[in-house]
């Protein structure tokens, strides 16, 4: 059985080593400050007792007045799993530092996020819309989309030049 | 081993197995002249409604996901809604059949059919005359517990709870 | 000696029936040789995760039938479980048994058509493919004979089961486990040692063991590198511990150990359910649950071993009656990040074999 490491004993590891990272942690999670996210994410990953090797998945939520990227780990060596959040209180433009460079799983899965939750991974090697095409108005999965005002997506698709025609 | 020394034999091991085949009969079924049997509980079109067990309350509206179920009610008389229209968009109908399961009177079943090919989208739909004169074989797909006979029970419900008995 | 030859960019795909739906690659090439590989994706995307925010626990059953359509009862049976811890709903031990039969038969389904297709892919044109599919049939028939459909089956509900199974349902499941394991030999006999699919996949597409982990892939790719992760024994769910099963590991990490993982997870899947028929308890198959669920505020996240590797649903609510984030963690869509590294340096043939090796359905890539 996978044991869930609780955010509040994981959270008192990392203070131990990054005192200002954690911002709070609770029974399920551990809320980390953004700007110290990649430094954490390496010191889960290599620290003996933890060894968080397997990112299972990154998403994001939107709670109307901030993001929350949320990472869930996995250590296949001792079998344990933790989750580990971020909040972006800045809506026009959310930002957080890649963890692509320690688990390069994160890599298509930031890719999703930035793509359909509008969330700027910073220092991702390739951060472009995975799902959707370059050009797509806004980022489908915020609460907002459907206010949004302007044009149909389906109307942002270039128009072809005279005499050419999709194969 | 190398792979040179053994080249061939792995083939040959396969080709026997193909040979073998020969002379079996064959798995497969020639569609329009040979049809298979369905299973009773399969979901499939003619969506069978038995208008005297409807009370037009829309549950089965308020269930469908894709929302192609459209109920529209005249006036209320003898304890149940008289249902002026009751069209069930097949076309984007993916017969997951939550409405038959929804619905608390058992007056919707799915249907055992699935061959409604037509040259016209609309002529997907299916409105109430459609439904009222459509062949009636339910399927026992969602039939927890099967209706209790009633006086006014079309007889191909009596033959359905039959058979699932 | 060596050609210098001018740098060819080739779109694989979207249509190429290599790609097993509306796949694209760009590769770029080097006389034969694959220098660099950029999938696109995205050509299937329906936009689940934002439809399933404004329908009910109930109504988003069907919406996960869509996103795996070669596994459907493994997509159900996540995205139940993931409910059930939301709002804690206890499930009865026969449908649990039940439960597992099912995504166990599912799972061999999944992988003969894996397989069938991989061996396509690999130059076997359609004899395999049409063996494959005989099982696969079979196994379709049980499912429909179950829960009415061959491919979209709608048939976990939250607390149990939509239907108990059939009365016959179980004489036909026992006479196809008795046919299974000769059909797996016959598999054997046919493949594992035809010398033209072990020149074309022996070698082809490895993946390190190391990269694999760090790159989050799942499932019998993981295996296939040799990693021994199987969440059915690292964190069972269902009754999973209470069968006994071994969890069969490639050494190479190469194509030939994927497609050899999928032939062996196929047996042990049929031991899997001998012993879930077996044990297979009596009584209710669901158990009360509202119409309309309101799960308290709160998250949850569930994961299985589906046959593309681990499917996970993260459900976020907010008390009402629809889910206010739907998140899938598709296998499929994942275990397409490591193909860059895996194409690189082989040649342009074989990257329909390292793709197909890969087993990626287009439906849960896209969502």
């Amino acid at each position: 059985m996978t044991t869930a490491i609780s955010g509040i004993e994981l959270a008192n590891q990392i203070k131990a080593s990054f005192a200002e990272a954690v911002l709070e942690g609770d029974e399920r999670a551990v809320i980390l400050r953004s700007e110290y996210l990649t430094q954490v994410a390496s010191f889960l990953k290599t620290t003996p007792g933890l060894e968080f090797d397997y990112l299972s998945h990154v998403t994001a939520v939107d709670y109307l007045d901030y993001f929350e990227v949320i990472y869930h780990i996995t250590s296949l060596a001792h079998n344990h799993s933790a989750v580990i959040k971020v909040k972006t209180p800045d809506r026009d433009n959310p930002e957080v530092p890649s963890v692509a460079s320690v688990w390069c799983g994160a890599n298509l899965q930031e890719r999703e996020v930035y793509d359909l939750m509008g969330v700027t991974f910073l220092e991702h090697p390739n951060l472009k819309r995975v799902l959707l095409w370059e050009g797509f108005p806004g980022h489908p999965l915020r609460k907002d989309f459907l206010t949004l005002e302007g044009k149909s997506p389906w109307q942002t698709i270039e128009p072809l030049e005279e005499g050419h025609h999709v194969l | 081993m190398g792979l040179t020394e053994m080249y061939g034999l792995g083939i040959a091991k396969g080709m026997i197995l193909t040979l073998k085949h020969l002379g079996r009969k064959p798995f497969t079924t020639q569609y329009p002249e040979e049809r298979l049997s369905l299973p009773a509980r399969f979901r499939g079109y003619e969506f069978t409604w038995y208008i005297n067990r409807c009370t037009g309350c829309a549950t089965c509206a308020k269930a469908c996901p894709h929302g192609c179920i459209r109920i529209v009610t005249a006036g209320y008389a003898d304890n149940r809604y008289i249902v002026d229209t009751f069209d069930i968009e097949t076309s984007t109908c993916m017969y997951c059949g939550l409405c038959v399961e929804a619905c608390p009177f058992q007056a919707i079943y799915m249907g055992s059919g699935f061959e409604r090919a037509t040259y016209n989208v609309e002529r997907l739909t299916l409105d109430k005359e459609d439904l009222i004169a459509a062949p009636k074989k339910p399927s026992l797909y969602a039939q927890f517990t099967l209706p209790k006979p009633r006086e006014d029970d079309e007889p191909s419900l009596a033959e359905a709870v039959a058979r699932g008995r | 000696m060596s050609f210098k030859t001018e740098p060819l960019v080739v779109n694989f795909g979207p249509q190429h029936p290599s790609t097993h739906g509306v796949f694209r690659m760009i590769v770029s090439l080097d006389g034969e040789v694959i220098t660099d590989v950029e999938p696109v994706m995205g050509y299937l995307h329906r936009g689940v995760e934002k439809l399933a925010e404004e329908r009910t626990y109930l109504q988003n059953i069907p919406f996960t039938d869509r996103l795996d359509y070669l596994a459907s009862m493994s997509n159900n049976l996540a995205y139940v479980l993931a409910v059930e811890k939301l709002a804690n709903i206890p499930v009865s031990p026969r449908a649990q048994y039940l439960r597992v039969i099912m995504a166990e038969l599912q799972r061999i389904a999944s992988h003969a058509m894996a397989v069938g297709s991989f061996l396509n892919d690999a130059g076997a044109f359609f004899t395999p493919l049409m063996y494959m599919f005989r099982e696969r049939e079979k196994v379709l028939d049980l499912f429909e004979m179950t829960c009415g459909q061959r491919l979209t089956y709608n048939y976990m509900r939250v607390g149990g089961l939509s239907h108990d199974i059939p009365p016959e349902f179980l004489p036909a499941l026992g006479k196809f486990l008795d046919d299974m394991p000769g059909f797996i030999d016959e598999y054997e006999q046919l493949l594992s040692e035809n010398e033209i699919l072990l020149a074309r996949t022996k070698g082809v597409g490895i993946l390190p063991p190391q990269l694999a982990i760090n790159a989050s892939v799942s499932g019998p790719i993981l295996r296939g590198s040799g990693v021994k992760w199987d969440l059915r024994k690292a964190d069972p769910y269902c009754v999973y511990d209470r069968f006994d099963f071994d969890i069969p590991v490639g050494k190479a990490g190469d194509s030939y150990d994927r497609f050899w993982v999928r032939l062996q997870e196929m047996r042990q899947s049929v031991r899997i359910i001998q012993q879930a028929v077996a044990q297979l308890p009596q009584g209710e198959v669901r158990s009360q649950v509202p119409a309309t669920l309101r799960p308290q505020a709160g998250e949850a996240y569930a994961h299985i071993e589906a046959p593309k590797g681990e499917l996970g649903f993260y459900l976020v609510s907010d008390g009402s009656v629809a889910p206010y984030r739907f998140k899938i963690r598709s296998p499929s869509f994942i275990n397409l990040t490591p193909l860059r590294e895996m194409m690189v340096g082989y040649k342009v043939a074989d990257a329909v074999i390292i793709l197909g090796s890969l087993d990626i359905v287009l439906g849960e890539v896209d969502r």
